[in-house]
């Protein structure tokens, strides 16, 4: 099972688009450079962390799960030769390691948990909630870059909805400080899907992906 | 300002094929309309951003660097990767998730006059239990012999479902859109919280137990231009609605044993016979018959559901106050006192 899904992933993959830091990030994983692995926990694990709550019975148990893929991804010595392979990769262990630990508390409480396997064999579940965990995590990763009153400037105009005369007076900001911060921060949520043909690529496939039952 | 981002506006709009290509991805999955929903909603987005940011990397490294070994770099870099999505589509699913704060549109209530809602229903048998993930990312974990009917995607302007049997929720916080379950002859609204509902057919009430946030309890009303009587629940509280005497006053009641099944537990605490029998009939399938009284008798423990039934039946005779005889087509019968 493990395997073919895998597989399944990696066909997934599409339109790598390289950068320059991607690469650089790659070559450092390889060559055992501890700093790309900082980086890489540093970008990747929160995102990880919702993802396996979704498979877990308890939240609580997700930060271990997580932090034994990336354990599990040191020693495993692999290369990967896109930033796309190695998250593939990085979904598959977590998602596994999720059902090992359901698994195991399984067989001390045999029948009880047996829907929730299941549940989380199920590919197209899976599928989803990669989905989910990678739309939310450019949106997470573009806010998490912005500086602190940036930020606050994006969560009060878009999670309270305030104007910007409202957020003016509540961060005691000047109303062309506001505009200007909140211009900011919508450039760079902007920047992170800029490009029109890959996503359009993507949508796509995956669509193929999505309709094949037998995948 | 507003020249600029309209600017930005005119220079990205989604062409007729796009949108053609964007409705088929849609279409072609159900929950690629539940995931676009789950994103189009803020306070669902702003949630999940939240619980993202909650996390603490520096223990992560910390606790990972140390497991392998390996010695902490000088200095932590600040810099996160620019990753190109991996799944190209979640990016256009973002933008259009984002679109309505791009454009500096108000987000009023969405027209509904779209095709007609979709519903699924997912059933458990005896000795079964289920999660399931609605679209507004809520869960519920269905217990033994429940069932549940919900829409594929909510529109309108609450989510309803309606369960029979037992399930436990925990709701995705949304204002604006009230979350009312159903079950039997009682509704529940509630806003984003954590309860129990009961409402086996062969229990005699329909009881809704409160364990975070708030809910406001009401007995269903055939009757039309009849006032609504309702409760409002505080956490810890249970409230019942019966067919005979309508709705009670909100009791404290130990929560534990109200979730105990969540957790494969029987809990019981000076529980009555009839009650407990009721509960192994569902987890087992097994039919019950009594023969003599036993209302009075109660009784307080835990036992894993795992366990085979004649291991709970013996814990139970070993109290001398009951005893059971098993008949060939798995009916228990109960009896008082010892043999």
């Amino acid at each position: 099972m493990a395997i073919s899904l895998y597989c399944g992933y990696n066909h997934l993959v599409v339109a790598a688009l390289f950068t320059l830091q991607e690469e650089e990030i790659l070559t450092r994983l390889s060559v055992g450079d501890t700093a790309a692995l900082e980086i890489l926990i540093r970008s990747y694990y929160p995102v990880l962390c919702r993802f396996a709550e979704k498979f877990l019975p308890d939240a609580s148990l997700a930060k271990d799960v997580v932090q034994e893929s990336f354990i599990k991804l040191w020693k495993s010595n692999k290369s990967f030769n896109s930033t796309q392979a190695l998250k593939v990769y990085l979904y598959t262990i977590t998602r596994n390691g999720c059902l090992d630990l359901i698994r195991s508390r399984n067989r001390l409480d045999n029948r009880h948990q047996q829907a929730t396997i299941e549940a989380a064999e199920t590919l197209e579940p899976v599928l989803t909630e990669i989905i989910r965990a990678e739309s939310v995590a450019l949106i997470f990763q573009a806010v998490k870059a912005m500086p602190a009153k940036m930020q606050q400037v994006f969560f009060l105009s878009y999670r309270d909805g305030l104007t910007v005369s409202e957020i003016a007076t509540q961060l005691g900001m000047n109303l062309k400080a506001v505009k200007k911060q909140k211009y900011k921060a919508l450039v760079a949520l902007r920047g992170r899907f800029s490009k029109r043909s890959e996503p359009l690529l993507g949508l796509l496939t995956t669509a193929a992906l999505l309709a094949d039952k037998n995948l | 300002m507003a020249a600029l981002i309209h600017k930005m506006r005119e220079k990205q709009p989604l062409l007729p094929a796009e949108q053609q290509e964007l409705a088929d991805w849609l279409n072609s999955n159900e929950s690629n309309t539940q995931l676009l929903e789950t994103l189009q909603n803020r306070e669902n987005l702003t949630a999940e951003l939240e619980a993202l940011m909650q996390y603490d990397e520096d223990n992560a490294v910390a606790a990972i660097f140390s497991a392998l070994g390996e010695p902490l770099p000088a200095v932590a870099p600040k810099a996160t990767i620019k990753m190109g999505s991996f799944l190209a589509a979640a990016s256009l699913l973002v933008l259009i998730g984002l679109a309505s704060w791009f454009y500096l549109l108000k987000t009023g209530s969405t027209k509904n006059g779209g095709p007609s809602i979709v519903y699924k229903t997912i059933s458990t048998a005896p000795g079964e239990q289920h999660r399931v993930l609605l679209a507004d990312g809520s869960e519920v974990w269905l217990s033994a012999a429940s069932s549940i009917r919900y829409p594929a995607s909510f529109k309108g302007d609450t989510r309803e479902v309606a369960i029979t049997g037992e399930a436990y929720f925990s709701v995705t916080k949304d204002k604006t859109k009230p979350f009312l379950v159903t079950a039997n002859n009682a509704q529940v609204q509630v806003v984003g919280t954590k309860f129990d509902v009961m409402a086996y057919s062969d229990e005699d009430a329909t009881r809704v137990t409160l364990l975070e946030g708030s809910v406001r309890v009401g007995r269903r009303q055939r009757a039309e231009g009849r006032e609504e009587e309702t409760v409002v629940l505080k956490p810890g509280e249970q409230v019942s609605v019966s067919r005979s005497s309508g709705l009670s006053q909100p009791i404290p009641v130990q929560t534990d044993e109200v979730t105990a099944w969540r957790e494969g537990q029987f809990r019981f605490n000076e529980t009555d016979i009839p009650s407990i029998m009721r509960q192994i009939a569902r987890w087992y399938k097994v039919k019950i018959e009594y023969n003599g009284a036993v209302d009075d008798i109660h009784f307080s423990g835990q036992i894993s559901r795992k366990e085979h039934i004649n291991e709970l039946l013996d814990i139970l005779s070993d109290t001398r106050k009951v005893h059971f005889e098993m008949t060939n087509d798995s009916t228990i019968v109960v009896i008082p006192g010892h043999k």
